[in-house]
């Protein structure tokens, strides 16, 4: 069963008397262990397909369902409860507190429900998992670009969740610094079993992820699936030695 | 896209190391997924580089049960290796069998091309999930060799190549769809 399904939502904002129209009828699935990513031009609608999905964004038509609930229907706690333990949004702009060790700032959603000892060896080993376990006792000023993005990601994978949707993660990476920041969202997908939906500036980023999709004027175009064999068939990764 | 040499990538592939016919073709493959050359095609080069002086076999007792060619490159075959790689490239050209539809079409076909557009549209994410299926190095830390960088590197050459078709067609189907939109009678696709 899927994790999360769109189905038809339709979303308008109103500028004065001038409806534009974000999303128009967009259908989409994210199952378990599964790396999704949209690509779309800015004011495509990307970031308003995100909030849908979170349940951070009604739609006017269409529903949106999270592992079968329609999150409409869903009243404010409830949907507080899904985003702290089920639903993660990866969020890139780190702590108010800019004081704060990374460790901390990672353990802070654990405090209440596990105790501070549980809270940050759960943050140390969320850290570890994403490779910034250099960054846990640094602030977040002092991180690079890619180091925020796995210590975002670290902060939104604590809670252990079903489903991550992350905006743009790759936007000002460099080439290796992206490949390696979606290649990790792939396998957290992949070994964590979680469902990711992600969305991204360029194409290039979309590469590694497991279904492409795009979004443009508001709908969305997916490619055909291709034969279960082809699809299987991945080729190793060769090394080469010039001269060898 | 440019006109890629065959002659130079089989070259190259032997100036990396001695290489049998058959493993060069699997080379090929592994190396350069957008490229895939017949058995035919491969053995075929490699005359025309011996011809040259480009490759030789590399001599050996051959048995009744491997009568395979070990080929290797020359020095003429490396330097004519290295004079390739100082070359300029050329530029890929940009042509497109919807641009010559688009030339030649009237209001009447409209409807079709904007199925065409969409078609094509699709057509460049297939490619692009095609590209993911193919060999991606793991990235993994913080400092990758230049083999893992130069292969980033064309893929994302590849990757940007779409998004532009992709980007180029999302305007094409608005301006499609804007000129349909003014003629309500219009026949449907």
């Amino acid at each position: 069963m899927a994790l999360l399904t769109l189905e038809a939502v339709s979303v308008s904002h109103w500028r004065g008397d001038n409806e534009i129209k974000a999303l128009r009828g967009v259908s989409l699935s994210v199952t378990t262990g599964e790396l999704v990513a949209v690509y779309g031009k800015a004011s495509a609608g990307k970031t308003t397909l995100l909030q849908c999905a979170a349940g951070l964004a009604r739609p006017d038509q269409g529903r949106v369902l999270f592992e079968g609930r329609d999150l409409s229907q869903c009243s404010a706690r409830e949907l507080v409860r899904l985003h702290r333990r089920r639903i993660a949004w990866v969020e890139r702009s780190g702590p108010r507190s800019r004081d704060l060790p990374i460790a901390t700032y990672v353990a802070l959603s654990l405090y209440r429900e596990a105790g501070a000892a549980e809270a940050r060896r759960r943050a140390l080993e969320a850290l570890d998992k994403v490779g910034a376990s250099r960054c846990a006792s640094q602030r977040w000023g002092e991180l690079t670009d890619s180091e925020r993005v796995l210590v975002a990601i670290a902060h939104a994978l604590v809670r252990k969740p079903r489903l991550l949707i992350t905006d743009d993660p790759t936007h000002g990476l460099g080439l290796v610094e992206r490949e390696r920041v979606v290649g990790l969202l792939r396998s957290m997908a992949e070994d964590e079993g979680v469902g990711v939906l992600m969305t991204v500036p360029d194409m290039p980023a979309m590469m590694p992820a497991h279904r492409v999709l795009l979004l443009n004027l508001g709908r969305v175009v997916t490619a055909p699936e291709p034969p279960a064999e082809e699809r299987d068939n991945v080729v190793a990764f060769p090394h080469v030695h010039r001269g060898s | 896209m440019s006109r890629l040499s065959t002659k130079h990538v089989v070259l190259g592939l032997l100036v990396e190391h001695n290489s049998y016919g058959y493993a060069l073709q699997q080379r090929v493959s592994e190396r350069f997924g957008f490229l895939e050359l017949a058995d035919s095609a491969i053995y075929k080069t490699l005359e025309r580089l011996e011809a040259e002086g480009c490759v030789e076999e590399v001599p050996r007792q051959r048995s009744a049960r491997n009568a395979r060619v070990l080929y290797r490159a020359t020095a003429r075959g490396c330097e004519e290796f290295e004079s390739w790689m100082a070359q300029g490239s050329e530029r890929p050209f940009l042509r497109d069998e919807l641009h010559a539809k688009l030339a030649l079409s009237g209001p009447e076909d409209l409807p079709k091309l904007l199925a065409a557009v969409e078609a094509q549209s699709q057509q460049c994410l297939a490619d692009l999930a095609e590209l993911g299926r193919q060999a991606r190095p793991p990235v993994t830390a913080s400092k990758v060799s230049w083999d893992v960088t130069s292969l980033l590197l064309v893929d994302d050459f590849r990757a940007r190549f779409l998004e532009c078709m992709v980007d180029w067609l999302a305007v094409a189907a608005e301006v499609i769809q804007d000129e349909i939109d003014d003629r309500p009678t219009m026949p449907a696709a």
